[in-house]
């Protein structure tokens, strides 16, 4: 199977699946036009849309499938879904979150969410609406982002988040550790709530001894190394859903804390060791992990193996491979 | 410890009359810190092809695939290699690894290569590709 993967590379899961893709004997490409300091060039081809759109012909020709992300494809119209439509080529969109979160829709589940760095509503009904009259499916990656999808598509494939555990060799926090260390990542501070999560910590240190590192402007592969040091990880507690930072912090063996919305949680599997923290709860979450070392180490573990059972690439693109090969067998 | 990846590329010109293919790939998106170890053609041919032999040669001067179609040929250059393909083939793999610097660090001279065959081998449905192995 010759397999497209493009434009924008969200959390390193296009190189991820091309990777594992290549591995059993696909064709597999991943290009990426959206470039940061995060810095993913691990099995994607960086280039800008210019590019992409000149050899589009060829691109359509080639592949056997598209595997699109974020809402994007090769041209702003969608001609280019059009002409492979007509090609008898199966499609699909991955939507990841910013691109659908639906601020009217999210703000009535979640008092807590931050959606203004998501495009207007009415824009991402119009993008759903036009992808959705060609393309059927869609995969998302978890039952936060399918509510917002799931009205517009035939079917919604929820996927989880892929990683590669062979770069997150386990480094459990200890039992005695008289100063631990709590790490928190804000790629973008609003959306994961580092006002909330630096509030609590400034009135937790004039009580426990711990030192805070806020990682921010780090390329992707320095930060992962700095989060090894971490005894406490602390992600998004703003959105109700975990993102890329606690799938890397738990194959890491951390204790996470992130906020999941209730109704969200109930179709996560059961045993996700995530410490559940909004705003109003977030301090007293991290206190409890501060004082219990005992349960730093437990859910370090059972992140561990929840991240080898759920998120461990083998098993995501197993799930990606059956959706392909459903999609390849539709007339 | 390295570990050898693959990277496939599709070309960024391809032109083909049947009997004669020109191709280039822009290889230069390849991280400078990543080394090419491999570099392969993979040339698809048409389903129930005869034997033929394929003479690949270097493209001399710059192309497209529009003015090509109005009957420009470029310059060609230097004879690259010489292929058998046997009756039935589906594909040709030739070797280009001694290209991969040039096209990668050079890229305003990379104007691909042309391939001939002594058959209409070639179809305009099946692009070739490039199979490039880095550590």
């Amino acid at each position: 199977m010759k397999v497209f993967h493009g434009i924008i590379e969200i959390a390193g899961q296009m190189g991820i699946t091309c990777l594992e893709l290549k591995k059993r004997g696909h064709i597999a490409i991943g290009y990426n036009t959206a470039h940061s300091y995060l810095n993913y060039k691990e099995d994607v081809q960086n280039t800008v849309l210019w590019e992409i759109q000149h050899t589009s012909h060829h691109i359509m020709r080639f592949f056997d499938l598209f595997h699109f992300h974020y809402g994007v494809t090769m041209y702003a119209d969608y001609r280019d879904l059009y002409q492979i439509r007509e090609q008898g080529k199966p499609i699909v969109m991955h939507h990841w979150g910013n691109d659908v979160r639906l601020r009217q829709l999210a703000s009535k589940n979640n008092p807590y969410v931050y959606a203004e760095d998501s495009p207007p509503d009415e824009r991402i009904h119009q993008t759903l609406h036009n992808l959705s009259g060609v393309i059927r499916e869609a995969i998302v990656q978890d039952y936060e982002v399918y509510s917002y999808v799931a009205p517009y598509y035939e079917r919604v494939h929820v996927v989880p988040i892929a990683i590669d555990l062979d770069r997150f060799a386990p480094c459990y926090p200890t039992r005695e550790c008289p100063k631990p260390l709590i790490i928190h990542a804000p790629t973008n501070p609003d959306f994961k709530g580092t006002y909330f999560i630096e509030n609590a910590i400034e009135r937790l240190k004039l009580r426990y001894n711990f030192e805070y590192k806020k990682i921010a402007g780090v390329s992707h592969q320095e930060a992962a190394r700095l989060y090894r040091e971490a005894d406490i990880v602390i992600d998004q507690i703003r959105c109700g859903s975990h993102g890329l930072f606690s799938v890397e912090a738990m194959a890491l063996g951390k204790p996470v804390i992130a906020y999941i919305r209730d109704d969200v949680r109930a179709k996560f599997p059961a045993d996700l060791p995530i410490v559940n923290a909004n705003p109003d709860t977030i301090y007293e979450q991290i206190q409890f992990l501060l004082t219990q070392p005992e349960a730093r180490v437990a859910l370090g573990k059972a992140g561990r193996a929840y991240a080898e059972r759920v998120h461990a690439k083998e098993i995501v693109t197993d799930q990606v491979v059956g959706i392909y090969t459903r999609l390849m067998q539709q007339p | 410890m390295a570990i050898e990846k693959s990277m496939y590329f599709i070309p960024n010109r391809f032109y083909t009359n049947g009997s004669e293919m020109f191709v280039s790939f822009n290889i230069a998106v390849i991280p400078v810190d990543m080394i090419v170890t491999d570099m392969q053609l993979h040339v698809p041919h048409r389903a129930g092809s005869t034997a033929a032999t394929l003479l690949a040669r270097t493209i001399a001067s710059g192309w497209d695939e529009s003015i090509m179609a109005g009957g420009y040929v470029p310059l060609i250059g230097d004879t690259v290699m010489q292929l058998f393909s046997p009756i039935g083939s589906v594909e040709t793999v030739l070797p280009l690894t001694t290209f991969a610097d040039a096209w990668r660090f050079d890229s305003l001279h990379n104007h691909g290569i042309t391939i001939h065959s002594t058959t209409a081998a070639f179809t305009s449905e099946q692009l070739p590709f490039l199979l490039i192995k880095t550590v």
